[in-house]
């Protein structure tokens, strides 16, 4: 299992985001993304994810075994958490709602709509995805995102648990993250450099 | 030289900038000698009189409407398949000449058709489809119109284009069917064939082949246009980047 | 499939009235009628069999602007573009879904509404026939202009301006089904060739729909 980029660079509409975005990541990985608001985080999550085609460079990864966490939480406000967890677990060929529900703290929430969930539940209800996807390439977009101190702890306990057990993660965050272990990536080293059209020099992630 | 050799923007601009006026002097003297052959120097029809003389417009212009999409279609697939951005910015400039031929298939059908018919407007079948012909252009202009992103209103035009191409097609036979259903429309449609004298076959040739070249010289110069208007975009985009 | 099938159905039916609204549309459209045209018995029964395929045509054109862009806006298509489930699977549930929350009842409510606009006897049977094997393509081609505008914020209008031409065959193709009917000739042709188109768009629609899906998405 592994997740590769090779000399990836990416594009929203006419400007740049980043250039040469290298790395190669083995089971037991995991990558922290940085970088400012606007310097391609999401875009650069959503390439991996397949969801999105890099302009030049390369990706290599087994799609069978992606799952993604975005921004949008995909939850239907007028379905049940459980409801809507029902679902994913079919569309996943999974039965694992009920498990998911209960590590993530959901169990006493299952049968509100999701509408008067609050915005942490929501991040819980969300992020349950990776439990019943069952795959092993989380890429994770601000998976902390309006979620107590509790709950962000559970959540990095969780990641690391995964790639102890040879799982990858890759994680875009504004927060400090605890995890020394973790490669890390700073996407506004790879911003083009304009004035002389020549990108930085490429750096690869450092341990 | 191999036709890829036109997929470059670069060059593609280079050779139009080369074969521009000749196609555009080219086209303009057929015109002028076809539709003045056409409109001065021909007998008038024994039955229709002078205003048949209006056919060296209807059916040039006619023609092209339906052309423009076929090309449209072609360079839509070539953009799918090859992705090469000049034959979907081609694809791009021939829509609304298309468009503008189409409307002029109407308008001179329905001047023609007054003194004829007696009416600017009859639901045959013929006119009918260039109407629906009008609507799928008028879809696709809209489309390229209302997404922002180029790249995906590159993509999201050429599905529209090759599935509106079936669907042109199957309501070209819809209508036909339709037609024959409501009443015998045989006074009404104009069989071309028998229509069409000899003596104005040799200017309508010149009429079509007139129309063809002023097709290519508006598509040329808009693709031209095009690719010039996304250099500058970038330009815009690389000096703002700079600021910031 | 069967599950986001069944996840848009209960959605339709819990956002309130997804059913009721194709429905009570048509209705309405079958009233503007007779108040435009007359109510003279003669003239509604020239243009009933045509006038209940475009009020068919025009309500399911309505369900149709939020059909993807939900999905789209919510990251739930962006999760299924991740998701063992291909893009074209779920385009297909989606007509689906759309098809059992319009098509469906406007077949069963064709009666009615061409009891309104005094259908001839003769007309009943083919105005239900032609729906449910018309309004299939209605939905396919109409899945395909919201793959289309699902990216935009207000792509209501042009969705209706890039289906309503898609959407031609099959109304002349099912509005001849009822009118032949009623003037006592064969409308086998007419009837099979709007079987054919309805095949014809639902086996282009979900791969072209689907494709312009992954683009928004990109």
């Amino acid at each position: 299992m592994q997740l590769r980029a090779n000399s990836v660079s990416c594009r929203r509409g006419e400007r740049t985001l980043f250039g040469d975005v290298g790395f190669a990541l083995g089971g037991g990985d995991c990558l922290i993304v940085r970088g400012p608001n606007g310097s391609g985080k999401t875009t650069l999550l959503r390439t991996l994810a397949g969801i999105s085609r890099p302009s030049t460079g390369n990706i290599f990864v087994d799609r069978d075994e992606v799952v993604f966490i975005g921004h949008s939480n995909a939850i239907k406000d007028q379905m049940t958490a459980r409801e809507n967890l029902e679902f994913w677990a079919s569309v996943f060929g999974t039965a694992d709602a009920d498990d998911a529900l209960k590590s993530f703290n959901l169990w006493e929430a299952r049968n509100i709509r999701a509408i008067c969930l609050s915005a942490g539940q929501k991040q819980r209800l969300s992020l349950s995805r990776i439990g019943i996807s069952r795959r092993k390439i989380w890429i994770l977009d601000e998976p902390t995102a309006s979620l107590d101190a509790d709950g962000s702890a559970a959540i990095l306990s969780r990641i690391r648990s995964h790639c102890r057990n040879g799982g990858i993660a890759v994680v875009a965050t504004h927060h400090e993250f605890e995890m020394p272990e973790s490669k890390k990536l700073d996407l506004s080293r790879f911003q083009p450099s304009l004035r002389s059209g020549v990108r930085s020099a490429p750096e690869s992630p450092q341990s | 030289m191999s036709v890829w050799e036109f997929a470059n923007p670069a060059r593609f601009v280079r050779i139009v900038g080369r074969i521009l006026a000749p196609t555009a002097l080219l086209s303009a003297s057929l015109l002028a000698v076809g539709l003045v052959w056409g409109f001065f120097f021909t007998p008038p029809d024994y039955v229709q009189g002078s205003a048949v003389k209006i056919l060296f417009v209807h059916v040039p212009s006619a023609l092209m409407a339906i052309n423009a999409w076929i090309m449209m279609l072609a360079a839509s697939l070539i953009w799918l398949v090859r992705r090469h951005r000049v034959s979907v910015l081609a694809a791009k400039s021939a829509a609304p000449v298309g468009a503008v031929m189409t409307l002029a298939a109407m308008v001179t059908g329905g001047i023609w058709g007054q003194p004829m018919w007696g009416t600017w407007w009859a639901w045959e079948p013929r006119l009918t489809s260039f109407l629906i012909l009008f609507l799928f252009y008028l879809g696709y202009i809209a489309l390229w119109h209302e997404v922002d992103d180029k790249e995906r209103a590159a993509d999201l035009t050429s599905v529209l284009c090759m599935v509106g191409s079936v669907f042109a097609f199957l309501s070209r036979y819809a209508v036909n069917f339709w037609q024959q259903g409501l009443h015998q429309g045989a006074s009404l449609s104009l069989d071309r064939d028998t229509n069409v004298h000899n003596a104005y076959y040799v200017p309508l040739l010149l009429c079509m082949a007139g129309f063809a070249l002023l097709f290519v010289t508006l598509v040329l110069l808009r693709t031209r246009t095009e690719i010039r208007k996304q250099h500058s975009a970038a330009i815009a985009a690389r000096i703002n980047a700079d600021v910031r | 499939m069967i599950a986001l099938v069944i996840r848009d159905l209960k959605l339709a039916m819990r956002s309130g009235g997804g059913f009721g609204h194709a429905l009570a549309f048509f209705f309405a459209v079958a009233l503007l009628v007779p108040l435009a045209v007359g109510s003279d018995s003669a003239i509604l029964v020239s243009v009933a069999s045509g006038m209940i395929w475009v009020a068919a045509l025009l309500a399911s054109l309505l369900s149709l602007d939020r059909l993807f862009s939900i999905d789209f806006e919510d990251g739930s298509l962006e999760a299924i573009a991740v998701s063992p489930l291909p893009l074209e699977i779920a385009v297909c549930s989606k007509i689906c879904a759309h098809w059992i929350a319009t098509g469906l009842p406007l077949a069963a409510a064709a009666p009615v509404v061409g009891l309104l606009l005094h259908l001839p006897g003769e007309g009943y049977f083919w105005a239900v026939a032609s729906l449910l094997v018309g309004t299939p393509a209605l939905s396919a081609l109409g899945a395909f202009g919201a793959s289309l505008t699902a990216g935009m914020k207000r792509g209501g209008l042009l969705l209706s301006v890039l289906v309503v031409p898609m959407s031609i065959p099959t109304l002349v193709f099912g509005a001849k089904s009822i009118a032949l009917a009623v003037a006592g000739a064969s409308n086998t042709t007419a009837f099979l060739l709007l079987a054919a188109t309805t095949l014809t768009a639902v086996a282009i629609a979900p791969f072209a729909a689907a494709r312009a899906l992954a683009d928004s998405l990109r």
